[in-house]
């Protein structure tokens, strides 16, 4: 009798070191899921601030002026083009 | 000393002698104790467990909110046209900041990038709440502040709206209002679905601000959705750019142009002047923001034409090389009708070529009032455009039944009937499309999901009338700066007199040209129109065409539509197509 209330004792021992161990681990493993969700987020945000620059650096107006006035590109006058038919001759 | 003996001794020691009294006394007052204790922990745990509870939820356990920003709008090519970034707005509570030391106001001052004293003049507002001290924060800031760790500071995550390219496709895109809600356009249009909800949580925080557990489940935030529009931003910014350019040479009192996808009904590009910036919504002004193309009804004059000679057509009355007395004065209903230039006849071709309303009045007659009528209204004149976008206009167009001859007369050149530039780029569908209007969108179509259009004249019909169509930009029509070398262009002009108070005004016009390209297989439609443009180019051939021309051309090239007509002198190529130095 005395030998069952000590194993059970026992039992319950280990029982309770292994529950607030698994609550333990179980706290750690929220905090480390929670600190990913934030750099989740805050990876998202700062793509959006990039996706953000490169349309300013893209903007149509800006690629415009560059062209024009650093690089000296100018729009094809029609004598500039030349046409190429591809197989059948063109009449 | 062995265990044995030395336990005796301290029994010997502890043997005391002791009066009853003292006992029960020590055994009363720990009793006494102890009810006070159970009946302390009985008071709190039961009668105050409700405000002991929440205190210390008020320590601990937070309701977090999970930021939610709205959905980007894209052009068809996935380029932003409206974007949300964070920024943080800097709160401060008074009783704390005005303790601050002369140092530390110079570092909040200078991690703000403000002198101190303009610091000082915010703090020293009245009142008593919470200042906001800074908005539109940049993260990169927020965090200099972050680090300053001066109390009684906090910093709170926002979303504006960005949007990269200003004013180009303003008209379009729309804005939102401080609380990020949509206000016109596209914002407002889908702002259910761009909208993003924040979410929210219950946690419970440790010592060092960790979260380490959740109370009750988390409500998800949405993330707002993005929208790819029909756009395309490079025919967006040439059109923005060159009906801008017309209408400040022009001096207009407004503009608009659309261009559209001649097959699906996709609206490539629309702008409106005058425009603004809607980054910078303190400078609005209804004038501004409201949009000519689509709200703007007004008569359009001699672009009408064309509908009524498909349906002449359609009827079987005439061919394109029928010749129609066009003598001059042509009188109806005490009205008499004039031309620009008289001819005794004409084809049906030159009467579009030369825009005779003489000739589209002879045409106009052949129909029963219903007929005319009904033919305007198959082509979505008198209807909204279904666009999806706030505000659309429908225009007016006469009832059949009440339809004097004299309205009939005036109707075949454009006057009586109002129309959106919008409703008459699509109404040209109908002979860009081979007789089929497709539905409008400003959203991007699915290639691999066809929608069904509507069939308004047979196919062989539409075609005759865009070859018509072509003599118009080619020499003696009245739009010959419509012309794209390399393209064949089909359009059609309107030069009408505004009414002005209760009368046509001899000097304001509207000045239109809707036209499509190529020719003999058109991919686009572009619909330019001024209103009172001044100076003597108030013709829509000389006003609206050049303007055409240049979206169209570009929109051509963008696209690599190969063109249908032989490029002018070909032998230079051979010589000068060589690269060029750069001047």
């Amino acid at each position: 009798m005395i030998k069952l209330d000590l194993i059970l004792a026992v039992a319950l021992l280990a029982s309770a070191v292994a529950l607030v161990k698994a609550r333990d681990e179980s706290r750690l493993l929220f905090v480390e899921q929670d600190q990913l969700a934030r750099q989740a987020r805050e990876l998202n945000l700062q793509w959006s601030q990039l996706k953000l620059q490169q349309s300013t650096l893209a903007a149509q107006a800006r690629v415009e002026h560059i062209a024009r006035s650093q690089l000296g590109l100018a729009n094809l006058s029609d004598k500039q083009v030349l046409l190429m038919s591809y197989g059948a001759p063109q009449p | 000393m062995n265990h044995a003996a030395r336990n005796r001794a301290s029994r010997r020691i502890l043997h005391l002698h002791l009066e009853p009294w003292r006992t029960w006394l020590v055994a009363g007052v720990l009793g006494l104790w102890a009810v006070l204790l159970i009946g302390r922990a009985l008071y709190l745990q039961g009668l105050q467990h409700n405000f002991l509870q929440d205190k210390g939820d008020e320590i601990a356990a937070r309701r977090l909110t999970i930021p939610a920003y709205r959905g980007m709008i894209l052009d068809r090519d996935g380029r932003p046209l409206a974007i949300s970034r964070p920024v943080e707005t800097l709160w401060g509570w008074p009783k704390k900041i005005d303790r601050y030391d002369a140092h530390q106001l110079a570092r909040l001052a200078g991690a703000l990038g403000v002198p101190v004293a303009e610091l000082r003049r915010r703090i020293a507002t009245p009142g008593d709440g919470i200042l906001s001290l800074d908005r539109d924060l940049d993260p990169k800031q927020a965090a200099r502040i972050t680090e300053l760790n001066l109390p009684g500071l906090q910093l709170q995550r926002e979303f504006r709206r960005f949007y990269p390219d200003g004013s180009v496709a303003a008209h379009v895109v729309g804005f939102t209002n401080v609380d990020d809600v949509g206000q016109d356009g596209i914002e407002l249009a889908y702002n259910d679905w761009l909208e993003g909800r924040p979410g929210s949580r219950h946690v419970i925080r440790d010592r060092r601000g960790r979260i380490v557990a959740e109370l009750s489940p988390e409500r998800d935030a949405r993330q707002g959705g993005n929208l790819t529009l029909s756009i395309d931003l490079k025919i967006q910014y040439i059109a923005h750019k060159a009906l801008k350019e017309a209408f400040e040479a022009s001096h207009a009192e407004d503009a608009g142009i659309v261009v559209l996808d001649a097959r699906t009904g996709e609206i490539l590009a629309m702008s409106s002047m005058p425009d603004y910036d809607p980054n910078h919504r303190a400078n609005l002004t209804p004038r501004l923001v409201r949009n000519r193309v689509l709200t703007d009804s007004y008569e359009p004059g001699s672009v009408m034409k064309p509908f009524t000679v498909a349906d002449v057509m359609e009827h079987g009355l005439v061919t394109p090389d029928t010749v129609i007395d066009t003598a001059p004065g042509y009188a109806v209903g005490g009205k008499v009708i004039r031309d620009d230039e008289d001819f005794p006849e004409q084809t049906v071709t030159q009467i579009l070529q030369r825009s005779s309303n003489i000739g589209a009045v002879h045409l106009a007659m052949m129909l029963t009032p219903q007929q005319f009528i009904d033919n305007f209204r198959s082509v979505g004149f008198g209807a909204y455009p279904d666009t999806g976008f706030p505000g659309e206009s429908n225009g007016y167009l006469h009832p059949w039944r009440t339809l004097k001859p004299v309205d009939q007369a005036t109707e075949a050149y454009g006057y009586g009937v109002s129309v959106t530039l919008m409703q008459l780029a699509r109404a040209y569908m109908a002979f860009a499309n081979n007789g089929v209007i497709m539905p409008l969108t400003f959203l991007k179509r699915d290639p691999a999901d066809p929608v069904q259009g509507v069939r308004v004249y047979p196919a062989p019909i539409a075609a005759a009338v865009r070859r018509m169509l072509m003599t118009v930009t080619q020499d003696g029509g009245t739009a010959v700066r419509a012309d794209i070398p390399g393209y064949t262009v089909a359009g059609k002009t309107g030069t009408a007199h505004k009414w002005v108070g209760n009368r046509y005004a001899q000097n304001q016009y509207y000045a239109t040209f809707v036209g499509m390209a190529p020719a003999t297989r058109p991919r686009f439609i572009v619909a330019v129109m001024f209103n009172d443009p001044k100076g003597p180019n108030y013709y829509g051939g000389l006003v609206a065409a050049p303007v055409f021309a240049k979206v169209m051309g570009t929109a051509l090239r963008e696209f690599n539509v190969p063109p249908d007509e032989p490029m002018p002198p070909p032998a230079v190529l051979t010589e000068r197509a060589a690269p060029r130095e750069p001047a």
